[in-house]
C-alpha cells in the first residue's frame, strides 16, 4: 500500500499506492463528489487522516505516526455496504449442447457457475492493509432468460434476497431445484416444437435468435436506490438481436452505472463446436470492460481459506477510480494470426497493422476539472491516468471511452494546478483511437457519403452521431456551470415570484414560448428566459449526464366523491374514469409555493439554493412533472457538485411535505397559502389524533393528496 | 450400443458394417470398464478392430448409494467399432461423438431416468420374446428398434455416420448433439471432383483442420460459400451465433476477409473463427477474392472426362455453358482479366464471374500466384559491396534453370509448382546460413553499384526507396497479394517495380501453399469409411 515516505511536520508520509473508501450508507456518493475529494486530496499538503470529511470514508488502519498521502499514481478503490446483483441465466435452446472440454452439458456448468460467483461474493474478507473484517450487503436476484415463447415457467426463481455466508446453501439447495424444474419445464416445450419438424430445424418463428455461450450475465450497481430490471431481461434481447441497439444499450448501461459482468459457459471456440455455435466473446469481453464489469471465460472453485479479498471480489466489489489498463485485455489485440511482422528498418510505419489515432478538436471550456470530468464519466469515460505537467503548474487527466471493439475515443483535460475555484477553465483535446482500417472508414465518409452495406454505414454514422452529441453535451454543461456566473441568470423578477410562469405551451404548438404576461420587451427577463430555456428541454430520459438525479414516485388520492357510473354505464352505456384532479391541483398549488418560480406550469419548476433570498445563489434544482395520473414522478436534477447531503436534505424534507399534503379547501375565500402552511404544520398531529375517521366522513383538507411509492410502479402500468 | 464398419477376412472383425466375431456377453464384457476408467477415453483394438468410446459412471460416487436404494446401472459406455489401422485424428473424432453421446445420456438420465426407462423397455421385450414357444422366436433387436426410441435415435446416429458424416439430433428431444467428420466431408467433397475410377489414389495426407485452418487465415483472403447462403442459413440451428448469420450475409467471392469484418462489423478475429468453423463443416472455402488479376488454372487432380457427372451439374446452373470448353481455357494459366469479354454484354460478363465461382466452389480451378525473387547476381554484387562470403554460382545456375522452366512450363500441373516453390524455398534457405535480411541502405547501394556498372542510369529515387522497402518480401515466399497488403500498396505500383527492376527480380507462379495445404490434404484413406 506504501512505496516511498518522507517527512512532514515531524511525521512520516507515505505515499499511498492504494486507497481504499468506503462508500456512505444513507446516499449515493456521486462521481462528483468522488472526482473531488480525490481533486481535493492529490499532493495535497494535508494527508488525509482517519477523521472523515462528508463523503467517502477511508478505510485505512491508521496508526498516528503515519500519515498517508494521495498521489497520481495512487489507486483509488471505492468500496459499498450494500450491492445488488442480477443474475440472468441465458437458457436458450444451445445450453443444451455438451461441452467436451468440462465433460457436461452446459445447462448443467451454468449452475456450477452460479454457485461459485456466489460463493465468492458472500465471503467476508479483510482489506489489504487493514484487519477490518468486511462483508458487504449483497442483494441477489436470479432470472432465467428462454427464448422458448411457450416456456410458461416462471423466469424469476429468485428476488432481491439479502445472501450471506450463513444462508447461502440454503439458497444454492433452492436454486438447484428451482432450475432443474425450470429445465423440464423447458424441455417439454422443446419437445413441442422439435416434434413438428422431428430430426431436422425447429421452427424459427417460435424461438428469437440466440447467442450461443453466452452464460449468465450479471449486472451489479452499487446504488442502493432500486432498479428494476425489465421483466423481459431486455438486456439479453438487445445482445442477441443486431448490434443497432448496441448503442442504445450501452448507452443505458453506462447512465444507469450497471456494470455488466459474464461468465463463461463451455471452453470457448473450438473448430469441432457444433454447426452455427460460434461464440463471440470479443463483444462480451468488450461490453464488460466499458461498463466497469469482467469477463470470466473461467472461474475457479473458491479457496475459502483467503483471508483477503478473492479476485472476484476485488474485481465486481471494488470501483477503480483509475481505470486498470492492462494492455492487452483493453486494446482488444486485433489481429492475433495476423501476419508475423517482417522486420523493416525503413521509417515507414506499417500501415496495415497498427493503432492509428485521429485528433478531432481541441477547445476550451468554462466549466471546473471536476465538473468536466464528473460528466465525462457520466457518459462511459474511465479515467487512464492523471499526471501533473510543466513543472505541477498545470494537471493533466486523460480519460478513454472504450466506443467499439478496438475504438477507443481519448479525451485528454488540462486545467491550472493547484485547481482554482475561481478561474474554471479546462483545455480538451479529443481524439480517436483505431484500426487503419476504421479510421479510413470514418474519414473517408467525410468526403463521399457512403459505402452500400448498412452495418457499415451504420458505424460509421453512430461515430459521428457520438463525436456531435459530445460536444453539444459539453455546450450544455458549459451553460448551465454558468449560472451563478451571472447576476440575470438567478434575479428572479417579481411576477415571477408570485407564480406566474416563465414559459407556457401555446396550443398545437410543441415548443414552449415566453409568457406573455410577463413584459417580454425587458431585457434582462429575455437574457432570463435564454439561460432557462435549455432547462426546460433537458431530456429526462439522460439528463443525469450533466445533473444529479433523483425521482420521488407516488399515487394520487382519487376525486371525491367518485363518478357514480364507475362500474355501472351510465344512461348512455359509457363509465366514468376515476380523476384525480383535486390532488393534482393541489399539487400544482404546493410545486408553485414551493419552488423559487414556475418555469412551466405542470411541468418545470425550479428552486435556487440557498433558498435563503440574502446571499446570491450558487446552485438550483429543478422539479420536473412527469404526471399520468394516478400515477406522478417528480423528477429532481440538482447542478453538478452539490454536496450528496445537502441533496438527501432536501429530498427527504420534500417527501415529508408532500406525504402530509391535503386536498384543497373547498371554500376559496381563505389564502391558499396560509391555509396549506396550518395544514402543513398542523395534520401530521391531527393525523395521530383522529386517525379513525372512516373516508366518506372526511372534510377535504384532510384527505391525504398522494400515497409515496418507493418502487418505479409506473413502469408497469397499462396506459 | 455398438456400432460398427466395413469388411476383412477371418476373426473377429468388421464385415459389411457389422461387426463379426463376438457374442453379446464377450462385448459386454469387453467394453464394460471399471469405474476408475471412467470418464476418459476409452481405446481397445482386437486384431482389425478398435473399439473407441466413452465410459460414464451414472452418479457420483458419493451419492450413488443414498440416491437410489436399489442402483441397477452404475456406468455405461458408447463405443463405436471402427477398421483398424486408423488415423489417430480420425479417431479423436470419433471419441468426441461417443463422448457427446455419454454425456447428453448421462445428463438425460439424471434429469428424467432415459436409460433406465429404455432398459425396462428392452428387458420387457426381450421377456416377452423369450417367453415364446421355441419356433416363434425372433430376434429382439427388430421389436426393439420399433418400440425403444434410444434405440431408433443410435440407429440414427449409425446410419448418418455412415452416410453423410454429419450427426445433428436431439437426444430425448432435448440435449442436441451437434458433430461431424470433417475427413468425411471433405473426401465426399474431393470424390466429387476427383477420378472416381482409381482405387490406388489412396495415400493423401490426412486432413489437419486444427492446424491448417485458423492458424493460416490472412487479412487478404476471401470465402466462398460451397452452399447457397439462404440455404445455410435455413440449416443453422435455432440460436446460432448472431455474428455467423451476419457474416453470410454480407459475404461475397469479391471481399477480402477484411473487407467482411468491416462490412459485418465484427472483429477480424471472429471472422477468423467463423470462416474456420465454416470450412470445417464444409460450407465454406477460402480463396482469394475474385479480381481481374487473379490467374487460375486447372486444379491437378480433377475429373476432366467429358461424359462426368460434373458436366451435368454444370448444365443445371449454366445452360449455355459447356463444362469441357470452360475446362479448357483453364488448361493453360490465365487470369480473369483474359477471360473478360470485353465486348460482351455486362450480363455475360456476370455469367463468366459465376460460372468461375462455381468452377472454384467444385474445386477444378487452382489460383497462381506471382512470387518474388532477387537474382542471385544481385544477391551476389550485393554481397560482394558488404563484404559476404560468396560461392553463389552454383545457385545461380540452378535459379536460372528454374526460373526459365517456370516461364515455360506454366501450362504445368501442380507438381512442378509444389517443386518450384520448394526449390526456390531450398535456395533461399541454402543461399545464407541464416535469413536473408538486407540493410535497404545495402541494398540500395548495390543496386546503385549495379546500375552504374552496366545500364549507368539512376532511376528514379521514389521507386528505388520503394523496392528497398520490399527487398525482405522478395524471398520467394511472398506473393503479390501479401506484398500489397501488408505495405498497403497498389498492384499497379507493384507491377511497376516489378518491370523497372527485372533484371535483379525474378518472378515465378506457383499456388499459395496454405491454400493448396489443405485443398489437397482434403482426403483420408479411403478404406476406413463406411
Amino acid at each position: 500500500m506504501e512505496d516511498s515516505t518522507e517527512d512532514y511536520d515531524g511525521e512520516r508520509v507515505v505515499n499511498a499506492q492504494e486507497v481504499y473508501l468506503l462508500m456512505n450508507d444513507d446516499y449515493k456518493i456521486s462521481r462528483n463528489s468522488r472526482i473531488n475529494w480525490y481533486l481535493s486530496h492529490l499532493n495535497s499538503s494535508s494527508p488525509i487522516s482517519c477523521h472523515n470529511e462528508e463523503g467517502p470514508r477511508s478505510l485505512l488502519d491508521f496508526n498516528d505516526k503515519v500519515v498517508y498521502r494521495v498521489t497520481p499514481s495512487t489507486v483509488l478503490m471505492f468500496l459499498a455496504r450494500a450491492y445488488r446483483f442480477v443474475y440472468v441465466l441465458d437458457l436458450s435452446p444451445s445450453i443444451t449442447a455438451v461441452d467436451l472440454h468440462s465433460g457436461t452439458v452446459l445447462l448443467d456448468e451454468a449452475f456450477i457457475k452460479l454457485q461459485r460467483s456466489l460463493k465468492s461474493l458472500t465471503k467476508s474478507f479483510k482489506l489489504p492493509g487493514s484487519e477490518v473484517k468486511f462483508v458487504p450487503k449483497i442483494y441477489i436476484t436470479v432470472l432465467c432468460h428462454t427464448s422458448l415463447i411457450s416456456c410458461k415457467e416462471n423466469e424469476v426463481l429468485l428476488q432481491g434476497c439479502l445472501v450471506t455466508e450463513e444462508n447461502l446453501d440454503t439458497i444454492l439447495d433452492q436454486l438447484r431445484r428451482d432450475l432443474e424444474s425450470f429445465e423440464n419445464r423447458m424441455a417439454s416445450s422443446f419437445e413441442e416444437i422439435t416434434d413438428l419438424d422431428y430430426y431436422e430445424q425447429a421452427e424459427g418463428d417460435k424461438i428469437t435468435f440466440g447467442l450461443f455461450e453466452d452464460s449468465l450475465d450479471r449486472e451489479d450497481t452499487s446504488d442502493p436506490a432500486m432498479y428494476v430490471m425489465s421483466p423481459e431481461a431486455s438486456f439479453i434481447n438487445l445482445l442477441r438481436y443486431d448490434h443497432s441497439l448496441f448503442e442504445s444499450l450501452m448507452m443505458q448501461l453506462r447512465h444507469h452505472t450497471i456494470s455488466c459482468s459474464f461468465l463463461q459457459l463451455g471452453s470457448g471456440f473450438q473448430l469441432q463446436s457444433g454447426l452455427g455455435h460460434v461464440p463471440y466473446p470479443e463483444l462480451m469481453e468488450f461490453i464488460a470492460e466499458a461498463t466497469n464489469g469482467v469477463y470470466y471465460s473461467k472461474l475457479p472453485d473458491v479457496d475459502m481459506d483467503v483471508e483477503g479479498m478473492l479476485p472476484l471480489q476485488q474485481s465486481i466489489l471494488t470501483q477503480r477510480l483509475q481505470k486498470l489498463l492492462n494492455i492487452s485485455g483493453f486494446f482488444m489485440s486485433q489481429t492475433p494470426q495476423d501476419i508475423p511482422r517482417i522486420e523493416i528498418s525503413s521509417q515507414d510505419e506499417n500501415l496495415v497493422s497498427s493503432v492509428h489515432t485521429r485528433k478531432h478538436k481541441e477547445r476550451n471550456l468554462h466549466i471546473s476539472l471536476s465538473t468536466l470530468i464528473s460528466c465525462r464519466l457520466r457518459d462511459g469515460y474511465f479515467i487512464k491516468n492523471v499526471s501533473l505537467i510543466k513543472g505541477d503548474s498545470q494537471i493533466e487527466v486523460r480519460l478513454v471511452l472504450p466506443w467499439r471493439p478496438g475504438v477507443n475515443i481519448n479525451c485528454v483535460a488540462v486545467s491550472v494546478w493547484p485547481i482554482n475555484a475561481n478561474k474554471c477553465l479546462s483545455h480538451i483535446e479529443i481524439s480517436v483511437e483505431g484500426s487503419y482500417h476504421f479510421i479510413t472508414d470514418i474519414t473517408s465518409h467525410l468526403k463521399h457519403k457512403g459505402f452500400h452495406n448498412s452495418y457499415r454505414v451504420g458505424l460509421v454514422l453512430t461515430y459521428w452521431q457520438t463525436i456531435q452529441s459530445m460536444s453539444e453535451s459539453d455546450e450544455l454543461l458549459v451553460h448551465l456551470h454558468s449560472f451563478a456566473a451571472n447576476v440575470v441568470n438567478y434575479k428572479v423578477a417579481d411576477s415571477l415570484k408570485q407564480g406566474v410562469p416563465l414559459f407556457y405551451l401555446p396550443p398545437n404548438q410543441t415548443s414552449p414560448q415566453v409568457n406573455i404576461q410577463l413584459s417580454t420587451k425587458d431585457n434582462t427577463l429575455s437574457q432570463f428566459a435564454t439561460f432557462w430555456k435549455p432547462v426546460l428541454n433537458l431530456d429526462i430520459n439522460i439528463w443525469q449526464k450533466w445533473m444529479h438525479t433523483h425521482r420521488i414516485g407516488f399515487i394520487l388520492e382519487h376525486d371525491v366523491p367518485l363518478g357514480k357510473h364507475l362500474h355501472i354505464p351510465n344512461s348512455s352505456g359509457r363509465f366514468h374514469n376515476a380523476t384525480c384532479r383535486q390532488a393534482s391541483a393541489a399539487l400544482n398549488f404546493f410545486l408553485r409555493d414551493y419552488s423559487t418560480f414556475v418555469l412551466m406550469e405542470n411541468h418545470s419548476y425550479v428552486t435556487l439554493l440557498p433558498r435563503d433570498e440574502d446571499k446570491p445563489p450558487w446552485s438550483f434544482f429543478v422539479i420536473r412533472v412527469a404526471s399520468k395520473p394516478p400515477c406522478v414522478v417528480l423528477r429532481l436534477a440538482f447542478l453538478g457538485d452539490t454536496p450528496g447531503h445537502v441533496r438527501d436534505e432536501i429530498i427527504t424534507d420534500l417527501k415529508k411535505q408532500l406525504s402530509v399534503l391535503r386536498f384543497l379547501q373547498r371554500s376559496p375565500k381563505k389564502d391558499d397559502k396560509n391555509k396549506m402552511n396550518i395544514s402543513r404544520r398542523s395534520s401530521r398531529h391531527e393525523l395521530e389524533v383522529k386517525k379513525h375517521i372512516p373516508p366518506l366522513q372526511r372534510v377535504s383538507s384532510e384527505i391525504p393528496c398522494c400515497v409515496l411509492t418507493s418502487k418505479p410502479v409506473e413502469k408497469i402500468l397499462i396506459r | 450400443m455398438t456400432k460398427s464398419s466395413i469388411r476383412s477376412p477371418k476373426g473377429p472383425t468388421v464385415v459389411n458394417g457389422i461387426l463379426m466375431g463376438y457374442s453379446d456377453d464377450v462385448l459386454a464384457n469387453l467394453l464394460t470398464v471399471k469405474a476408475k476408467l471412467c470418464a476418459s477415453k476409452f481405446e481397445l483394438k482386437i486384431d482389425d478392430v478398435v473399439f473407441i468410446g466413452h465410459p460414464l459412471l451414472l452418479h457420483p460416487v458419493s451419492q450413488e448409494t443414498a440416491k437410489r436404494e436399489l442402483v441397477t446401472m452404475i456406468s455405461f459406455n458408447v463405443v463405436i467399432a471402427l477398421l483398424a489401422p486408423i488415423d489417430r485424428e480420425i479417431l479423436m473424432c470419433y471419441h468426441n461423438l461417443t463422448k457427446q453421446l455419454a454425456i447428453a445420456l448421462r445428463h438425460e438420465e439424471r434429469r428424467c431416468g432415459l436409460l433406465s426407462e429404455q432398459k425396462r423397455t428392452i428387458w420387457s421385450i426381450q421377456d416377452e420374446i423369450a417367453a415364446r414357444p421355441e419356433d416363434s422366436q425372433e430376434s429382439p433387436y427388430g421389436p426393439i428398434l420399433e418400440k425403444c426410441r434410444l434405440s431408433q435415435q443410435l440407429k440414427h446416429v449409425y446410419d448418418e455416420l455412415c452416410s453423410s458424416g454429419v450427426v445433428q439430433l436431439y437426444i430425448n428431444k432435448w440435449v442436441h448433439i451437434n458433430w461431424c467428420l470433417p475427413h468425411k466431408l471433405h473426401n465426399l467433397y474431393m470424390k466429387d471432383t476427383s477420378h472416381t475410377d482409381t482405387p490406388t489414389h489412396v495415400a493423401r495426407p490426412v486432413f489437419r483442420p486444427q492446424k491448417f485452418l485458423i492458424e493460416a487465415l490472412r487479412p487478404y483472403h476471401g470465402m466462398l460459400l460451397l452452399i447457397d447462403a439462404t440455404t445455410l442459413l435455413d440449416s443453422l440451428p435455432i440460436d446460432a451465433s448472431p455474428s455467423l448469420v451476419r457474416l453470410i450475409k454480407v459475404t461475397s467471392p469479391f471481399k477480402s476477409l477484411q473487407t467482411l469484418a468491416s462490412d459485418a462489423d465484427i472483429s477480424l478475429r471472429q471472422v477468423y473463427q467463423l470462416v474456420g468453423h465454416l470450412v470445417y463443416w464444409r460450407k465454406a472455402t477460402i480463396i482469394f477474392p475474385l479480381c481481374e488479376a487473379n490467374v487460375y488454372v486447372l486444379s491437378p487432380n480433377i475429373n476432366t472426362f467429358v461424359n462426368s457427372s460434373l458436366v451435368e451439374k454444370c448444365e443445371e446452373s449454366f445452360p449455355n455453358v459447356s463444362l469441357p470448353v470452360i475446362l479448357s481455357e483453364f488448361s493453360v494459366p490465365s487470369s480473369l482479366g483474359d477471360h473478360k469479354d470485353v465486348l460482351g454484354l455486362p450480363q455475360q460478363q456476370a455469367q463468366e464471374v459465376q460460372v468461375v465461382t462455381w468452377l472454384l466452389q467444385h474445386g477444378l480451378l487452382v489460383q497462381l500466384h506471382t512470387y518474388v525473387l532477387m537474382t542471385p547476381k544481385f544477391c551476389k554484387s550485393w554481397r560482394q559491396t558488404s563484404h559476404h562470403s560468396v560461392g553463389t554460382d552454383d545457385i545461380t545456375d540452378r535459379t536460372r534453370l528454374l526460373s526459365s522452366n517456370s516461364d515455360l512450363n506454366s501450362t504445368a500441373s501442380d507438381d512442378s509448382y509444389s517443386l518450384g516453390g520448394r526449390s526456390l524455398e531450398a535456395i533461399c534457405d541454402n543461399e545464407d546460413n541464416g535469413p536473408w535480411c538486407p540493410q535497404p541502405e545495402q541494398i540500395l547501394a548495390g543496386i546503385r553499384a549495379m546500375r552504374n556498372n552496366k545500364i549507368g542510369a539512376l532511376d528514379n529515387q521514389e521507386e528505388l526507396t520503394l523496392l528497398a522497402r520490399l527487398c525482405p518480401y522478395f524471398d520467394g515466399k511472398h506473393h503479390l497479394e501479401e506484398i500489397m497488403y501488408a505495405e498497403n500498396i497498389r498492384r499497379s505500383q507493384l507491377l511497376t517495380i516489378l518491370d523497372k527492376f527485372r533484371d535483379i527480380l525474378i518472378t515465378s507462379q506457383h499456388e499459395d501453399p496454405v491454400i493448396s495445404a489443405w485443398l489437397y490434404g482434403a482426403g483420408i484413406k479411403r478404406s476406413r469409411t463406411s
